[in-house]
């Protein structure tokens, strides 16, 4: 596979902070795999996701490389579908679901208002939302947790970005919505062939389906390899320790979270 | 101590701090500054400012020394500021404890008497009450008073109905204190720091009040006030706007300072909780 | 609600040193007691406190507000022929001030801690501590006096036998100074919390997941962050609309607009409690409308007022 993003000692700081959020990441982000990021709250991996899609507040300090195999760094939005963890507030209350599905679409695709509501309509759809006529004209408080979340993946995936990332994007739900979202999330990338970077605290969720991990601690990169292999033979003490933590990682993602 | 240098450390808050420390400073040593009666017949009459040494900012219709005016009006305006935030904020801690604590019927009552008050303009109440009783300081500080207390009661209230959900309270309650011993030792001082918060736009809007009633006329007769030389210097206004401009910056630079204190108070309080 | 503001003009009028006859005596020259007990008789004044309240109430049920001693004419009246000025002057300077304020409060809250953000927030911090009544002398003395450009009093040139358009450019031209001074103070108000409502919004993750999607700077700052600022702001002018309605009173005597607060000057000076009264009274009806209009308002803008609960 071809390296899609080639990131090189990176370093991130945020304003009023001297310690670094992330310290010499060196990280490959294939075309079209699907990588999951995975670490403890704190361990750096959602600066991560926000560098690549250049989410970071206003004064973050960067340092290091991302070469893009394109050239130029992928537009947000256009090339880059993002997907935050808590539904309920990225979504803004007091605009419809319609708009918030069809304004990027509507930008990135050239589209007229009529035709960006029927793109966001054909989106809804796509994420399985029941009755998504109505649910075009409705305002996210009307919705549930996971309809909300299946919101917020139609309006990231709008403009047919070739990358998602997803950033804790089902550890706001409860166990079933959660194995919803990640099936659908699963099936959405592997239909349009997209590259999905997945973050999560979660490693027995991850492994169910990446086909690499990468394992941070503390703002810096653990290890990283083809899922299999991570699991299987962990190089890293911190890695067998976060395994060990979830002892069976044959059951499905659902029990071995219920179980811990 | 901490918190007033932390205060300091804020721009806004040194500036505001500077202005008051000042102000309090000329109302203290008003007689010092400026001694005898401001009200008295000090010089020739509508003399313009910047003239006579012995009258910096001249003189008014009667001959009254405008700078001794402002001198002592500062007297008035912080000493009727202050008092009259004080009165509201008492009344409205006593009010929003109340109803706050007692629930039931009683809390529905004074919920009801406290959206009387907000619905009511309260400059058109200060106004009828100083009019209807007639104009003296006290009774000035009360009219205020009886205009600003309803939103203190109100955030009060609210204060009241979260703390007395939480644990110490609860704990409290098991170990057989009385319910006016808990009301006074529990809630009020947990109670107290946002309602304070809310003092400095009462001050302001007391001085603010205050002068406008002055202004029309409905001060206490026997004191100088900035409004009621705001008012003075209206009849002249063609020939000597300074009469009305000189009092009327004293008013926005107390009131500016009052606002900077406020705002640097706020910028320390979200910076410690950050 | 409405009651225990009836109960608390009741009590001021009856706390009143001297009642009305006192002053109407006093104003034609005095007169002898048996006079004043025939006044009081015919108003009234002269029975027991529980029997004038309910005389009190039951006349307010008719919409009788009682008898202007100083006008002698019916309170009602007065505050009907004066209300629309008052109306005219509060709406203009809430039309100006709302619109201003926000639109000032998009531009400082677009970019917090930008040069044009301080330099606004300072603006509206001086703005926002000037009395009105001073702001508006001030502006008498500079347009009016100086320059002359406008005029000082009143609600239009007085027999001027202006019809139509041109009376109402009179008189609009009569309402740049109050109105500019009421607007001003409440412009730096709607700017400081149009601002502070933005800054908080911000912070919100729905601004960042609206960047991920690649908007627009403009569109984010507008449909976004500008859109639910908005909302604190409408929350604000329902608060405000009764210092409104107090600060016309001095604007209006500065003016010498005949208008509703003018009219309350006038009962203070003719020691007219009736009068007095009934404009409380009347105040506190029109801060109630006004505060369910905005509701009204609020309701439209925000979808989750009075919503049922989630579909699922």
């Amino acid at each position: 596979m071809s390296a899609l993003c080639e990131i090189r000692e990176l370093e991130v700081a945020y304003r009023g902070n001297s310690v670094p959020a992330l310290t010499n990441i060196d990280l490959d982000i294939h075309a079209g795999e699907r990588l999951a990021i995975i670490g403890e709250s704190g361990s750096g991996k959602s600066t991560l996701a926000r560098t690549i899609a250049r989410l970071l507040p206003a004064g973050a300090r960067v340092r290091g490389e991302m070469r893009w195999s394109l050239g130029q760094a992928p537009l947000p939005g256009r090339d880059m579908g993002f997907v935050f963890q808590d539904p309920a507030a990225s979504l803004n209350p007091v605009l419809t679901v319609g708009e918030q599905v069809a304004e990027g679409a509507r930008l990135h695709l050239g589209l007229t208002r009529r035709t960006a509501y029927e793109r966001a309509l054909d989106m809804l759809e796509r994420v399985r939302i029941p009755d998504p006529a109505k649910v075009l004209k409705a305002f996210p408080h009307q919705l549930s947790g996971g309809q909300r979340q299946r919101v917020a993946i139609a309006a990231a995936l709008a403009a047919g970005p070739g990358i998602l990332i997803a950033d804790e994007a089902t550890s706001a739900l409860d166990m079933i919505v959660q194995a919803e979202i990640v099936s659908l999330l699963d099936e959405l990338v592997r239909e349009a062939g997209m590259t999905l970077i997945f973050i999560t605290h979660d490693i027995a969720l991850a492994s169910g389906f990446a086909d690499r991990v990468a394992i941070f601690r503390d703002g810096g990169l653990v290890e990283a390899g083809p899922t299999g292999a991570i699991l299987t033979s962990p190089k890293d003490v911190y890695t067998r320790a976060l395994l060990a933590s979830h002892r069976d990682l044959s059951t499905p993602p659902l029990i071995s979270e219920a179980a811990s | 101590m901490r918190r007033i240098r932390n205060l300091m450390k804020t721009p806004e808050g040194m500036a505001g701090f500077g202005i008051l420390a000042t102000l309090i400073l000329v109302a203290l040593f008003a007689p010092v500054l400026s001694p005898g009666d401001p009200l008295r017949i000090a010089g020739d009459p509508l003399l313009a400012p910047f003239v006579d040494p012995a009258f910096p900012l001249g003189t008014d219709r009667l001959g009254r020394d405008v700078l001794a005016g402002i001198i002592h009006g500062t007297r008035t305006s912080l000493a009727v500021g202050i008092a009259a935030a004080i009165a509201a904020i008492a009344i409205g801690l006593c009010v929003g404890l109340a109803a706050g604590f007692a629930g039931g019927l009683v809390e529905e009552a004074l919920m009801r008497v406290i959206d009387a008050f907000q619905i009511v303009p309260s400059f058109l109440l200060a106004l009828a009450f100083v009019s209807v009783i007639g104009a003296s300081v006290p009774v000035v500080v009360l009219a205020i008073a009886l205009g600003a207390w309803a939103d203190p009661a109100r955030l009060t209230r609210a204060q009241v109905l979260s703390i007395r959900e939480r644990d110490y309270v609860a704990a409290a309650r098991v170990i057989g204190m009385h319910p006016v011993e808990i009301a006074w030792k529990e809630i009020l001082p947990n109670a107290l720091p946002p309602v304070l918060a809310l003092s400095a736009i009462i001050v302001a809007a007391a001085i603010l009040t205050e002068a406008a009633l002055s202004f029309l006329g409905l001060g206490d007769p026997n004191i100088v006030t900035w409004g009621s030389m705001i008012a003075e210097g209206r009849n002249v206004l063609r020939s000597s706007p300074s009469l009305s401009i000189f009092p009327g910056i004293a008013l926005v630079v107390t009131v500016i300072g009052v606002y900077l204190l406020s705002e640097g108070f706020g910028k320390t309080l979200a910076g410690s909780e950050a | 609600m409405l009651l225990i503001v009836i109960l608390l003009t009741f009590l001021l009028l009856e706390s009143a040193s001297g009642d009305a006859v006192d002053a109407y005596l006093l104003s034609i020259g005095g007169g002898d007691a048996t006079v004043a007990q025939s006044l009081r008789q015919a108003y009234g004044l002269d029975q027991s406190v529980f029997a004038r309240l309910w005389l009190y109430v039951s006349s307010l049920a008719r919409f009788d507000l009682g008898w202007s001693v100083a006008f002698d004419r019916p309170v009602l009246d007065l505050i009907f022929e004066r209300l629309p000025n008052t109306l005219l002057l509060m709406g203009s300077a809430t039309a100006l001030s709302f619109g201003l304020g926000s639109a000032l409060g998009i531009v400082a809250g677009a970019r917090p801690e930008s040069a044009g953000d301080r330099v606004l927030s300072t603006v509206s911090l001086i703005l926002y501590a000037i009395p009105s009544f001073w702001l508006g002398l001030v502006l008498s003395i500079v347009f009016a006096v100086q320059l002359r450009w406008l005029p000082t009093s009143g609600i239009e040139t007085i027999a001027s036998g202006k019809t139509g358009l041109t009376r109402a450019a009179d008189i609009a031209s009569h309402l740049v100074l109050p109105v500019g001074a009421l607007a001003l103070i409440y412009t730096a108000l709607f700017l400081r919390v149009m601002r502070a409502g933005m800054a908080d919004v911000w912070a919100l993750d729905f601004v960042l997941f609206a960047r991920s999607k690649g908007l627009s700077r403009s569109r984010i700052v507008l449909r976004h962050v500008a859109r639910n600022a908005l909302l604190p702001l409408v929350t604000m002018l329902g608060l405000q609309s009764a210092a409104m309605l107090g600060g016309s009173v001095v604007i209006e005597s500065i003016f010498a607009v005949p208008g509703f607060g003018r009219l309350a000057q006038e009962a203070v000076s003719g020691r007219d409690a009736p009068l007095l009264m009934g404009i409380i009274l009347v105040s506190a009806v029109l801060v109630i409308c006004i505060n369910l209009v905005i509701d009204l308002l609020y309701a439209a803008l925000d979808p989750r007022v009075g919503a049922s609960e989630p579909a699922a």
